[in-house]
């Protein structure tokens, strides 16, 4: 009987061997799977007189290949590529907002500003007047046009950073559910090895939207952590993130971890990786760099424009109106925690300083400070209003109280909302409102090259006499409060001469070329009201903008350059960041599938070999059956 | 390490590297099509921020280029302004040579007048130009848009400069567009450039002096004079008094008067010529100011139609000073037509200047983002074998499969 028995039980274990490799073809393709193999083993023994017989194969379980580091790694890995390629897909698409050549921003900014170039060969002319709006209009519409992109760039953000919470959710609630069946399998010698598979591939998922940490726990079950500590997942029991506009700044959004209806803020570094965390990071920090530059752009351009333009006479003498609509003062959103109901605001007062980044003004027991968001830079002061970084804080209500809190954001309205004001050629301010004369004695060989307003001093117009002394520097006479002190303390006081230099006194520049002979005098003073058909000295100074240190330092005309130049500098970091990911991650992936996975070449050597010993087992059975038959037959006769 | 490797995975990984080298060619291609190697800001963020740059400063110079444009014909159309002015001028100079001839009668001299009078209408309306665009070519730096005002008031009549005195300078890339016309036309020296001889109406004789001249100008006073001639027992004496100081010049009074003969004190002399009356009188003044161009004429204009007693001296003495007036004002005009014409020199060489420039940002913006066409090929070369290989070693690898021995 042993024998048969023998037989038998080596024809069902081969046969489920067989099965086994069978599955494993079958999920040859299926993500996740871990193949399985089937273990074997001797069936014992039986002590006879005659020794110790075998007692055949015995199957003991079917298990599946799996290293637990590699799979963790790979899933790790995978969790920081996932991250580098959401942002960059996004960023990617971001660059296309900002173009570089003539479709970009650079060339409508230069092209505005040149036009003015043709203003200065024919301030009377109106072709070259109309060019000039229209070339400012272009680039106006241009800048609305880019803030417009990124707003549907934010809302589709935004929508991402939903859908994917909302996966990341499910993932959760899947993963629990799995957690409960394994729960249930507990106590039994096996392991549901489809179903560890399935809970991999889920972690595996999972981690591709979000970084996780995974813990064992009871029963086979396996509790998951979300920013570092937060249980997303414990046992059976599933927690949910939530993504949430920020209340202070409806641009950002922040990852809430909730759980028994408290929901805690997750910090934005908080989160790792997986695809959340690249698109968090491109919303909050990529776009919203981006859309403040841009914004910044917008507000100098505009304050600088408009300034340099109310300097400038029209065509009937009057004041050059605002050329751009001059942008709003930027309001603070007072946090919802904020006790007292005092409101606040920022307006540009110096379009030179402007640092591209949000703001926060913080009431404070003996004051304020504000904190430049984008490096953390914090300036107190006693009260406001306050300059800091060519913004003027002020309050628009009292009320507020210790421990306020408001956000500011200056350049967010900036660029969508840029018009231009002045519609009439002849509302144009191309004229300058002073004049320069040169003494009836000078010698001749000094010239005077240009001369226009660039402040908007209250002496502007007030006579000046400047003369020149034997030693080539030149005394002035009456000059208005706030001037340069003289180089030289004479007698007489003396400025220093450089010839083609601008000589910036009262408000105006004036630039002188040749060589001073003593004696030589020019006297500035208010232009007469017959001369602004003739004037083109404000387009000289709206062309002198062009080379204003506006940016951090740079020109207004290369402006577009230090946001496309970020932003591309941004996008390759990103892309090497990606790829450098993207290569870690597939050799993990690799490494884990190279244990786990299935090798058809493998599987049809085991198919060779578990077939055959199938066959053998069943010949073995035909000749155990054949001896007993023979047995029989000798026994009957 | 166990040498398996999973089959799917193993695809998986083929068909990635395919996808990879498929983009690549894709992209190599799209830069080959586009000629630009950068074709956004993050293919070279550096490269791509000089070529903007270089850009910029290629649209201002292109702007430049237009400006000098313009100034440049302005300056051509003063030019041209200035050398009909010289001819005007010209003319005016032979009109008072020939206004001169003593055989002329009252009529021929009105008719001289007249002729002076139009040429007078004509300086003007040159010196008044504008350029294409309205601006004027005389007005200096800047002012109304009619620079030269005829103007006749109470307070005195003649030709006003109501531009903006003042030459503009060139700048480093820019040139003036226009020219200080009141240096041009309204600042002549008045007679020789240091003093007037003049006669007054009330002189009857036929005396008449030279234009005169500095001998030696430290010993000039600056003091006014004036020559009086007095008939001393028949025979007519002068005497020069110093009216400042009221007092006589040592060595000229009571002198008997010689005509044709020079008389020389305090740094000057001049030549007296003519008969003169008893009573008659010569007044020398130092230079005030300057005159202008359209005074002279103007001035000529009246010597011509004056009607006295001793009408031709004072023409004489009229159209002499009026003469070496217009003369200075030649000198004048073609001294701005020489200024005018070394800036159109400027205005070529800054023209060649400028352009070298602009070609230079478009080869340094071009050397930044553009591809070397030989290179792109090249590399498209490579990609393309890559990609074949690749695609070579996926048939042959992934076809291979124990399960087709098996039978």
């Amino acid at each position: 009987m042993s024998s048969l028995n023998i037989a038998t039980r080596a024809l069902n274990t081969n046969l489920a061997a067989l099965q086994v490799i069978g599955h494993n073809i079958a999920n040859v393709n299926t993500p996740g799977y871990s193949r399985q193999t089937v273990v074997l083993s001797s069936a014992g023994y039986q002590f006879t007189g005659g020794g110790y017989f075998g007692k055949g194969v015995e199957m003991t379980t079917v298990e599946r290949a799996h290293n637990e580091y590699l799979t963790r790694e790979a899933r790790q890995t995978g969790s920081v590529a996932a991250a580098d390629a959401a942002r960059l897909a996004r960023l990617e698409q971001l660059e296309t907002v900002f173009p570089t050549g003539e479709k970009g921003l650079g060339t409508a900014l230069n092209d505005m500003l040149n036009a003015w170039t043709d203003l200065s060969s024919a301030p009377g002319n109106l072709t070259a007047r109309t060019v000039v709006i229209a070339r400012a209009d272009e680039f106006a519409s241009r800048l609305r046009d880019s803030a417009g992109q990124l707003d549907l760039m934010r809302n589709t953000t935004q929508q991402q950073v939903k859908s994917v919470t909302e996966d990341i959710n499910r993932i959760a609630q899947d993963l629990a559910k799995v957690n409960q069946r394994i729960i249930e399998t507990a106590g039994t010698a096996h392991t549901p090895n489809d179903l560890y598979d399935q809970r991999d591939q889920l972690l595996r998922q999972l981690s591709d939207k979000v970084q996780i940490s995974t813990v064992p726990g009871d029963a086979g079950s396996v509790n998951v952590f979300v920013a570092g500590s937060q249980p997303l997942v414990l046992g059976a029991q599933a927690a949910k993130l939530a993504a949430q506009t920020d209340p202070m700044d409806s641009s950002r959004i922040t990852i809430n971890f909730v759980q028994g209806g408290v929901s805690t803020a997750l910090a934005d570094g908080s989160l790792g990786g997986g695809e959340l965390a690249g698109v968090v990071r491109f919303l909050n920090d990529d776009l919203a760099a981006a859309a403040n530059q841009l914004g910044r752009i917008a507000l100098a351009t505009a304050n600088l424009v408009n300034q340099q333009h109310a300097l400038g006479l029209d065509l009937k003498g009057n004041p050059g109106q605002n050329f751009f609509v001059p942008p709003a003062a930027a309001k603070g959103l007072a946090s919802p925690a904020n006790g007292g109901t005092g409101q606040v605001s920022a307006v540009v007062s110096d379009p030179q300083a402007l640092i591209a980044s949000d703001y926060e003004l913080r009431v404070e027991a003996g004051g304020f400070s504000i904190v430049r968001l984008s490096d953390g830079n914090t300036t107190s002061v006693g009260a406001l209003p306050a300059e800091v970084d060519g913004l003027s804080f002020q309050v628009d209500a009292a009320g507020a109280v210790p421990g306020d809190r408001f956000r500011i954001r200056p350049f967010e309205a900036a660029a969508r909302n840029l018009q231009v004001a002045i519609d009439a050629p002849e509302q144009l301010a191309v004229a300058s409102p002073v004049m320069v004369t040169p003494g009836t004695g000078n010698s001749g060989s000094l010239s005077v090259e240009k001369l226009y307003a660039v402040d908007n001093s209250a002496n502007l117009t007030d006579p000046v006499t400047i003369t020149f002394n034997a030693d080539g520097s030149f005394s002035a006479t009456g000059l208005g409060p706030g001037n340069p002190p003289p180089d030289n303390a004479g007698p007489p006081p003396s400025y220093n001469f450089k010839p083609g230099q601008a000589i910036v006194l009262n408000g105006w520049s004036l630039t002188l070329r040749g060589n001073p002979t003593a004696g030589d005098s020019f006297s500035i003073g208010a232009s007469p009201s017959n001369a602004v058909a003739q004037s083109a000295g404000n387009a000289s100074g709206m062309l002198a903008l062009r080379d204003l240190a506006t940016f951090d330092g740079v020109p207004l005309s290369d402006g577009y350059v230090s946001l496309f130049s970020d932003l591309g500098t941004r996008v390759q970091g990103a892309q090497f960041a990606a790829d450098f990911s993207a290569g870690v991650a597939t050799a993990a992936e690799q490494a884990r599938s190279n244990v786990a996975g299935v090798n058809l070449d493998e599987e049809a050597a085991r198919l060779l070999q578990f077939q055959q010993a199938y066959q053998a087992s069943a010949k073995f059975l035909q000749i155990a059956q054949s001896t007993f038959d023979s047995l029989l037959q000798t026994v009957g006769r | 390490m166990s040498f398996r490797i999973a089959t799917a995975n193993q695809f998986d990984r083929t068909i990635d590297q395919l996808a990879t080298r498929q983009y690549d060619l894709a992209k190599q291609q799209e830069r080959i099509s586009t000629g630009k190697r950068v074709m956004k800001a993050s293919d070279d963020p550096v490269a791509a921020t000089l070529a903007e740059s270089a850009r910029n400063r290629m649209t201002r110079v292109q702007a430049d280029l237009r400006a000098l444009d313009a100034s440049r014909t302005s300056l051509q159309q003063a030019e041209s302004g200035l050398a009909e002015s010289g001819e005007l001028i010209q003319r005016v100079r032979d009109l008072l040579v020939s206004a001169g001839n003593p055989s002329f009668a009252d009529a021929e001299r009105e008719d001289v007048a007249r002729q002076l009078e139009g040429l007078r209408e004509q300086l003007l309306a040159v010196a008044n130009r504008t350029d294409n665009n309205d601006r004027t070519l005389f007005g200096g730096l800047g002012g109304a848009p009619t620079p030269f005002v005829d103007l006749y008031g109470p307070s005195g009549t003649g030709v006003q400069f109501e531009g903006q005195r003042g030459q503009p300078a060139a700048g480093n890339g820019t040139l003036p567009q226009s020219l200080d016309g009141d240096a041009i036309w309204m600042r002549i020296p008045q007679g020789n450039g240091s003093f007037t001889l003049s006669l007054p109406t009330s002189n009857t004789g036929g005396v008449n002096t030279s234009l005169g001249q500095v001998t030696d100008a430290t010993a000039l006073t600056g003091d006014d004079y004036r020559v009086d001639f007095a008939d001393v027992g028949g025979v007519i004496q002068y005497t020069i008094t110093n009216t400042t100081t009221g007092t006589p010049v040592a060595g000229h009074a009571g002198v008997p008067y010689e005509a044709g003969k020079t008389v020389a004190f305090d740094g000057l002399s001049f030549e007296m010529n003519g008969q003169p009356a008893a009573g008659d009188r010569i007044d020398l003044a130092p230079a005030t100011g300057t005159t202008d161009i359209f005074s002279v004429v103007q001035g000529a204009i009246d010597a011509l139609r004056y009607q006295g007693a001793g009408e031709s001296a004072l023409r004489t003495q009229a159209l002499g000073r009026a003469l070496t007036e217009v003369d200075a004002g030649h000198d004048r005009v073609l001294l701005a037509r020489g200024r005018a014409g070394e800036w159109l020199n400027r205005a070529d060489s800054m023209d060649l200047l400028m352009n070298n420039r602009s070609t230079d940002l478009e080869l340094e913006e071009s050397r930044l983002v553009d591809l070397d066409m030989v290179k792109g090929i090249s590399d498209f070369k490579n990609k393309e074998l890559a990609l074949n290989a690749g695609l070579q070693a996926y048939a042959t690898v992934q076809r291979m499969s124990l399960f087709d021995y098996i039978k």
